[in-house]
């Protein structure tokens, strides 16, 4: 079924975002190491990643499946939806974050253990939340 | 964002957000929390729902009402709580109501 502009404007969306990522990637790999510094590209990569992270987290809670369509709980999919959101929002910047003050040699273990958590702490949530939902077959 | 910003101008715009953050509720759940008129408060509905805040889906005769706000909206609904907006238009007490009481 063919889709409507509004439909199709995440997909786009979503695919400009990754074509300027690998942009950012090539450009920084050229200028490496003549013009940029070694390190200074990955810290670059690695603050654009969190940034990618922050910004999908921070649209995560205005994607809504229809009510009619959902297994959870309505009240329980909105906070664990929010939590969602909240986790990978602030994982991401702190991932971020890392990848821009952290010292060099520990940047990488420091960004990777604030993105990881939140999505260990996420999935726990989505498990937990499931977990918990009565199975019932729907109508 | 203009838009963002008028909707979370209003106190009452506000406080349904802010109910709407608890769990999804039907137009005639959230107006019981308000001490106003059903027009006045399907176009504080309408605002927010032009404003991408909120998310409407008709159930029969009822509609429910469902948050959709993003992590940054939400942070500046939470500092327009604390601090208000520039924008903010003082509203009479009188419009925010507590929950009136359910007799069965």
């Amino acid at each position: 079924m063919p889709q409507s502009d509004q439909e199709r404007r995440p997909i786009r969306r979503a695919l400009s975002l990754a074509a300027a990522f690998l942009a950012l990637s090539a450009i920084a790999n050229t200028l490496s190491p003549a013009y940029l510094p070694a390190d200074a590209m990955q810290r670059l990569v690695g603050a654009a990643t969190g940034a990618l992270a922050t910004y999908y987290g921070n649209a995560a809670a205005k994607q809504l499946p229809p009510l009619g369509a959902m297994r959870l709980d309505p009240v329980v999919e909105q906070a664990v939806r929010r939590f969602t959101a909240w986790s990978i929002t602030l994982g991401g910047m702190a991932y971020t974050l890392a990848w821009l003050v952290a010292p060099q040699a520990h940047a990488n273990v420091v960004a990777a253990t604030a993105l990881g958590s939140a999505v260990l702490l996420v999935t726990v949530r989505w498990v937990s939340a499931a977990a918990r939902t009565p199975r019932t077959p729907r109508p | 964002m203009s838009q963002v910003f008028k909707a979370l101008a209003d106190p009452t715009r506000r406080k349904v957000l802010q109910l709407l953050q608890q769990r999804p509720m039907t137009a005639g759940e959230l107006a019981e929390h308000f001490d106003v008129s059903k027009p006045t408060m399907s176009a504080h509905f309408a605002v927010l729902v032009n404003a991408d805040l909120i998310a409407a889906e008709k159930h029969g005769r009822s509609i429910t009402y469902r948050l959709r706000m993003s992590v940054l909206e939400e942070a500046l609904l939470g500092f327009a709580d604390v601090f208000g907006l520039a924008v903010t238009r003082k509203q009479p007490e009188s419009a925010v109501a507590p929950p009136r009481a359910h007799h069965p």
